[in-house]
């Protein structure tokens, strides 16, 4: 029953973000709500006795493994809000009567996101990853600015009229279990049980359907046109939220959806078609991130990019890429978020957008040592250098990949290439500008509440590109089990 | 008795009219009768949802009817021909990628291609449950139909209402799936009314100039002086 301290949690934190009326308060509330549900989460993770004790909720691996991502990123988002948010109402970008309407959003999208995570039923996930849409657009949208709301529109649009799609798929899902049992079910674990034997032209559809809806939610093409926009609309905090933990939701719901697939008959066609979508996703990611000359957008299309190559690892369907990709979400969140935050900084010293609508950054070891250094870090890490977790990630995936067809590695290296071009291209002539003397901008400091989340996610992602904690790969390879991709690995 | 032989032919009729009312959805220039179709729509799938009733004498048919009724045909429509009155906006001219025509023949093509699919793949469905294969081909058609509507339509209030003939789409099948549990149409409903209401507020924005755009908020009272913190 320790799951429901969740709920209880949530609805005690809105409360009394109801009441008070303290601007410092309300934003501490924002912070302890994630970090008490981080320490839950870890406590749950350490005690697998208590996880069978609800029936509410489903606790496994799996769901334990996406919830600590979940409430990392959102724990450091909302440490870094403090300073952030703080600046933002300083300068007059965000006004001081919607910082209300953030920090509800900000913890009751928390709230629903752990309720999508934890829910046994797949109806009940589908609501509230279609109520993790509705809050993330309210955060999108929240500078009240034409450009912002227009981003929070479109993904709206995209992402809603996709996901009744993925309801269609829930109900012929229903339908199936229920020709074959006598009694439809929507829990998750009654359909994987009996997967096996579903209809296979029912099931078929099912899997189509639900895929478009949860591949519009990760970004997938050609579903991602809101994804670039939004996130780099999006006040930095509420980026980092969204690309970090939000697009993990969508692919939750595609690694379920394909575990329940690994028993019916139609496994293999449900393979090539994530295969496929997969390709074609990093292909025009790795592509778009040569066009790109701003920062936001750059770091858009990068997160586009790793989650085609996470349904790579799911199309593969094999229990180590299965593995490869909860350590490659992982370590993506992590890093991304931590980029976001530092294209945060960069963002209020250089007042970006400018007029002109380019970014223009100069000066820049000179006015933020410490961005530069966290940004070229990040880079870094994406790009799959050795030590960061991305590393392990791509070579694990890549060599799984082999077992199909091994141009599936070569193509996908060749689109590594392309992205790690666009990444070097954009940093190195920002990092070589200068402004002529005198012209530049005045320095910005940036608050401790927003450099200390950048550098714990950093030692984070390194530590776990490092170091193989204590009983992490057993609890890795239980989640495996848990998706239903069993086996030795 | 005859309420149940009725009900069969019933149905089939009013899911045929709902079709009909997504066409003019598509077709449609004038903002208050895009509103008016939809409530036509949503009235028809509570039809459709009595005629279940009467043939399988579900009470939980008899909820959603009634659910719908309050949300759909009177509650959603009142709340958006509400701001269309307050916005002064009456017609929607403007399409992109497709004209009406050309919108209302692709939809054609999508029923047949559709049917042709689901016929081939479900076939076994087909011969066993003709009324579910009848409404799993409207209801999804009606869903493509709608993102057509979305995808065609520039303006934000038309792009709503698109979505909302899919939404009735995906109710129109979800009617011949009677053991969904009631909870869930419950829910789905909910999640739709803070849909609307959320991208309406937003839509105020967009469909008028953004220099009106607070104006309308505190107009509305979706935006307050006295609701900040300090």
């Amino acid at each position: 029953m320790i799951a429901i301290l969740y709920l209880i949690l949530a609805c005690v934190i809105l409360l009394l973000q109801f009441i008070m009326r303290k601007h410092r308060s309300v934003s501490m509330l924002g912070v302890l709500h994630p970090v008490i549900s981080l320490g839950i989460t870890v406590y749950l993770i350490g005690t697998p006795a208590q996880w069978n004790a609800s029936s509410f909720f489903l606790i496994d691996h799996l769901s334990l493994f996406i919830m600590l991502i979940t409430s990392i990123i959102f724990a450091a988002a909302a440490i870094y809000a403090v300073g952030y948010i703080d600046g933002l109402v300083k300068s007059g970008d965000l006004e001081r009567r919607s910082l209300r309407i953030f920090y509800f959003g900000f913890s009751l999208l928390l709230a629903v996101t752990t309720m999508a995570i934890f829910t046994p039923n797949i109806a009940l996930f589908w609501i509230c990853a279609e109520l993790t849409t509705v809050l993330s657009a309210l955060l999108i949208a929240i500078l009240a600015l034409r450009a912002t709301i227009d981003a929070s529109l479109k993904y709206i649009f995209i992402c809603s009229t996709s996901m009744l799609f993925s309801f269609i798929g829930i109900i012929f899902l229903f339908e199936a279990v229920r020709n074959k049992t006598g009694a439809g079910s929507l829990e998750w674990t009654d359909i994987m049980r009996q997967a096996a034997g579903l209809e296979t032209g029912m099931v078929w559809i099912a899997f189509v359907f639900f895929f478009i809806g949860f591949a519009a939610k990760s970004g997938i093409v050609p579903f991602h046109t809101w994804l670039p926009e939004a996130h780099a609309k999006a006040p930095s905090a509420v980026s980092a939220v969204l690309s970090g933990a939000i697009l993990n939701i969508g692919m939750y719901g595609i690694i379920r959806m394909t575990g329940i697939m690994k028993d019916t008959a139609v496994f293999a066609q449900v393979s090539v078609l994530l295969l496929i979508f997969a390709m074609i996703t990093m292909g025009v990611a790795c592509l778009s991130m040569l066009r790109q000359k701003k920062l936001k957008p750059l770091i858009a299309f990068s997160s586009i990019e790793n989650m085609g190559f996470i349904l790579l690892g799911i199309g593969i369907g094999s229990p180590v890429s299965l593995f490869w990709v909860l350590f490659h979400m992982m370590g993506h969140s992590c890093i991304k978020a931590g980029l976001f935050f530092s294209a945060g900084i960069l963002h209020r010293q250089y007042k970006l957008p400018t007029r002109t609508g380019e970014d223009e950054i100069g000066d820049l070891f000179l006015l933020q040592p410490f961005a530069a250094g966290t940004l070229m870090a990040g880079f870094a890490a994406l790009m799959g250098m050795p030590l960061f977790p991305l590393f392990l990630s791509k070579v694990g995936i890549l060599l799984s990949s082999t077992a199909i067809s091994v141009w599936i590695p070569a193509l996908v290296l060749v689109l590594f290439a392309c992205a790690a071009v666009a990444l070097i291209r954009f940093y190195l002539p920002i990092m070589a500008a200068r402004f002529p003397s005198g012209e530049g901008p005045v320095p910005y400091t940036a608050p401790l509440s927003m450099k200390l989340p950048i550098v714990i996610l950093l030692l984070l992602s390194l530590m776990i590109g490092t170091v193989m904690i204590p009983g992490e790969e057993a609890f890795l390879t239980a989640a495996v089990i848990d998706c239903g991709f069993g086996g030795q690995i | 008795m005859i309420l149940t032989e009725m009900a069969p032919a019933w149905i089939r009729i009013c899911l045929i009219l709902t079709l009909v009312s997504g066409g003019f959805l598509l077709s449609s220039r004038n903002l208050r009768n895009l509103v008016r179709t939809y409530q036509v729509q949503s009235f028809l799938l509570v039809l459709i949802a009595l005629g279940l009733t009467a043939l399988e004498q579900n009470m939980v048919l008899l909820l959603v009817a009634a659910l719908t009724l309050i949300s759909k045909v009177c509650g959603i429509p009142y709340c958006i021909g509400f701001i269309q009155k307050r916005m002064s906006l009456k017609q929607d001219l403007t399409f992109s990628y497709l004209r009406p025509p050309g919108a209302l023949m692709l939809s054609i093509l999508i029923i047949l291609l559709v049917y042709i699919c689901f016929a081939r793949i479900l076939e076994s469905l087909y011969e066993a449950n003709s009324l579910f294969f009848l409404g799993s081909v409207i209801g999804v058609s009606l869903v493509l139909m709608g993102l057509i509507a979305v995808c065609t339509r520039k303006m934000a209030i038309s792009k709503v209402l698109g979505y909302l003939s899919m939404e009735n789409g995906v109710l129109a099948f979800g009617l011949f799936v009677t053991e969904l549990p009631f909870f869930i149409e419950f829910v789905v409903i909910i999640d739709l009314i803070i849909l609307v209401l959320l991208t309406s507020i937003m839509t105020v924005g967009i469909d008028s100039s953004i220099e009106e755009y607070k104006d309308r908020m505190q107009e509305f009272h979706l935006w307050s002086e006295e609701g900040g913190i300090s």
